[in-house]
């Protein structure tokens, strides 16, 4: 049975408790989990695959994909304060996931009793803003292409595939609203890339070498990364 | 002394302890609270004033501001379950400001004692997660002229002029480094709103209409879901170009 490392040195009674008034849903790829504007009262667990956090515009080519939640992620709302909360963000599917629905005044008590969980549950908070700093920074001053390269290699880390590179089920589209770019200049680059060799296809993967990671550290280098260029 | 709400439901002497561990400071405007890749051991609570968060690229252009930290607000550094560690951004002084340099071990110790302090602070990272999330929205979606009108708007929140606007002394670089914009754009986007009497400066104030926050919608006022697409789309850009 799942068990997420949080909850490690709570007593087994209480964590089947906890689970006992949880609940395990399944949800298919692109399938909304929440929808932004419902009323929900949940924390989300993801147990397996990947979810992508979405924030909505004034139509919906302004929605933009902030983040992803992987398997043992949270989901956590505005607050643990109150049982229940409007959702400001839609959070969908990227791939086959499970999760674990959460009462918020469960995890409140569990919280309580349990400071060391409550720490936990900070420290995730925490990643996630400097997630979301990096984030900032990378759209805020990167070239589409750095950019482009610098997800593809998070993705690989979010969605590995059994092959290696990331699972190519996720979309273009889905690159294009967490870069920020459209689906045309994100087509584009890829097109390029897999042109000049940088990134291939298999069955289940897309593929893509390690040092895409390193563009991030640097400003513009448009020039092609060199093998082992690590520090480039 | 006062230190934070966080800690307001606590025991006196359980306050007194962590006043007394604590240290405040004051710093001018442009000042450097932390600087990146420096050790601290403190969490940085704003007394007064305010913050702002740079994370850093390579070039000098690469440099971003991704929030800001105002009164009563914290900045969470890189890690709560270490008693130091070495900074990942360095925190600026955006307006002369005074800060709590809290030492994370008594905050950490204090949360092992009193959940409620652990939960309070939970929540401020939830909150500040919102706050991000929507920037990083409007940072990637907005037009140069939609994410310099909310920025503005924002402004007038983090950093009230005593006569209205937002403190004139934040400026058009902050201004670019939040936005995600050249400092040219946004000189260029605010003259033109001030041409047009959009945004007008006095002593001590830059003065923002209200409807500069409407450019922000992701709900619609008047709170339908917007299932009727054209009649929206229609109002959606009267939002985004007034």
């Amino acid at each position: 049975m799942y068990l997420h490392p949080l909850l490690a040195k709570v007593p087994p009674a209480e964590r089947e408790a906890l689970i006992k008034r949880s609940e395990l849903r399944s949800y298919r790829r692109n399938e909304t989990v929440m929808a932004a504007q419902e009323w929900t009262d949940c924390i989300y667990c993801v147990t397996s695959g990947l979810m992508r956090v979405v924030e909505h515009g004034s139509d919906p080519s302004g929605d933009v994909t902030t983040d992803f939640i992987r398997r043992n992620d949270f989901f956590l709302g505005p607050s643990l304060s109150e049982d229940r909360y409007v959702a400001r963000q839609t959070l969908v599917a990227a791939l086959p996931s499970s999760a674990y629905l959460i009462p918020i005044p469960v995890a409140r008590k569990l919280c309580e009793a349990h400071p060391e969980v409550a720490m936990g549950l900070f420290e995730f908070a925490a990643t996630r803003i400097r997630a979301l700093r990096s984030q900032l920074r990378k759209i805020s001053a990167l070239s589409s292409e750095d950019l482009v390269s610098r997800v593809l290699h998070q993705l690989t880390q979010l969605a590995p595939a059994s092959t290696g590179g990331f699972d190519k089920r996720i979309t273009q589209a889905v690159i294009a609203s967490y870069t920020g770019l459209s689906r045309e200049v994100v087509n584009k680059i890829m097109r390029d890339m897999e042109s000049r060799g940088l990134v291939w296809r298999d069955e289940h993967a897309v593929h893509v070498p390690a040092d895409f990671a390193s563009t991030d550290i640097g400003g513009l280098q448009a020039d092609e990364p060199k093998a082992g260029g690590a520090n480039s | 002394m006062y230190l934070n709400t966080l800690v307001s439901g606590l025991p006196h002497a359980e306050r007194a302890a962590l006043v007394q561990a604590s240290e405040l400071r004051s710093y001018r405007r442009n000042e450097t609270v932390l600087a990146v890749d420096e050790w601290t051991e403190h969490l940085y609570c704003v007394g007064s004033g305010l913050l702002r968060v740079v994370a850093h690229g390579r070039g000098t252009g690469a440099d971003v501001t991704t929030e800001f930290i105002r009164r009563d607000d914290l900045f969470l550094g890189s890690s709560f379950t270490e008693d130091r560690h070495q900074a990942t951004q360095t925190l600026i002084a955006a307006l002369p400001s005074s800060v709590y340099l809290i030492p994370i071990a008594a905050m950490r110790k204090l949360c092992e004692r009193h959940p409620q302090v652990t939960l309070a602070l939970l929540d401020l990272a939830l909150k500040r997660v919102g706050t991000m999330r929507g920037q990083l929205r409007r940072v990637s979606a907005l037009s140069s002229e939609d994410l310099v009108g909310r920025v503005l708007h924002q402004l007038t929140e983090l950093a009230p002029a005593k006569t209205g606007g937002y403190d004139k002394r934040i400026t058009q670089s902050v201004i670019a480094s939040y936005s995600g914009l050249s400092r040219e754009v946004v000189n260029k986007t605010m003259r033109d709103m001030e041409s047009r009497g959009l945004v007008r400066r006095d002593d001590h104030g830059v003065h923002v209409p209200d409807d500069f926050a409407a450019t922000d919608f992701g709900v619609p006022p008047d709170g339908q879901d917007g299932t009727d697409a054209p009649g929206k789309r229609g109002s959606a850009s009267l939002e985004r170009c007034s």
